[in-house]
């Protein structure tokens, strides 16, 4: 398994190299930043709610179906 | 560094769930710079996944999903930007580098995206944290310390 992480290192590196080498991307984390920046954009942010307003929509929301968000999660990876 | 894997991730928006507590005060402790968080960018995906799940099962609303996407974006460029959470992106060379440990471990392909992130980032990741249970088993055989907080 070392000997694999360090192949996968090795090619995550190469990828984010030829993006920056493109002149694209400053950096792998610029590619990150750019796409948050895109969704930011696309899901109008500037008018969302505080995250109460998400914790207690989500609360009620489990109160009711009896169900969490982390099984949730494993539901939609069974899925798959 | 804290590696957060979605089942821990998405308890942020809950008050009320098993280890939601717990996840606030990590990244409570985050905002004011005692921890480091980083995860895959896989995550926003995830968690906007649950948010539909919930909405076709009419658990919410319509107009009170668009809201949670909404705020959970503008968290996640809020904590990206402040340096706080680090996603790590994502390439056609994580899914084939994923493939050993779907294969070993018998886990779902975003299972695998997450203990890989992980694993590359072995030497900065002080724990992988995570509420599913065979996730935690196959990230502590890869070496990984693992943090449930649902277990606190």
């Amino acid at each position: 398994m070392v000997t694999m992480t360090a192949d996968v290192t090795e090619g995550v590196k190469k990828m984010a190299e030829g993006l920056i080498k493109s002149g694209l991307y400053k950096s792998q984390s610029e590619v990150v930043r750019d796409a948050i920046r895109q969704l930011a954009y696309k899901y109008k942010i500037d008018t969302a709610g505080s995250i109460e307003k998400a914790r207690v929509i989500l609360d009620r929301a489990a109160e009711k179906s009896g169900k969490s968000l982390s099984k949730t999660v494993r539901e939609i990876r069974d899925e798959e | 560094m804290k590696y957060l894997d979605t089942s821990a991730f998405v308890k942020h928006y809950r008050a009320k769930e098993d280890g939601s507590e717990m996840m606030n005060k990590l990244f409570d402790d985050a905002k004011v710079g005692k921890e480091q968080l980083v995860s895959s960018f896989i995550v926003i995906g995830e968690v906007i996944s649950v948010f539909d799940k919930w909405t076709r099962h009419k658990h919410i609303s319509n107009d009170e999903c668009a809201e949670l996407i909404k705020i959970f974006i503008r968290e996640i460029k809020e904590l990206n930007d402040a340096g706080i959470l680090l996603l790590e992106h994502l390439s056609t060379s994580t899914v084939t580098n994923c493939l050993d440990l779907i294969t070993e471990h018998h886990l779902s392909l975003n299972d695998s995206i997450h203990l890989y992130t992980a694993l590359a980032n072995k030497d900065m990741i002080e724990l992988f944290v995570c509420c599913d249970e065979n996730l935690i088993k196959a990230a502590k055989t890869e070496g990984l310390g693992v943090f449930n907080p649902e277990k606190m």
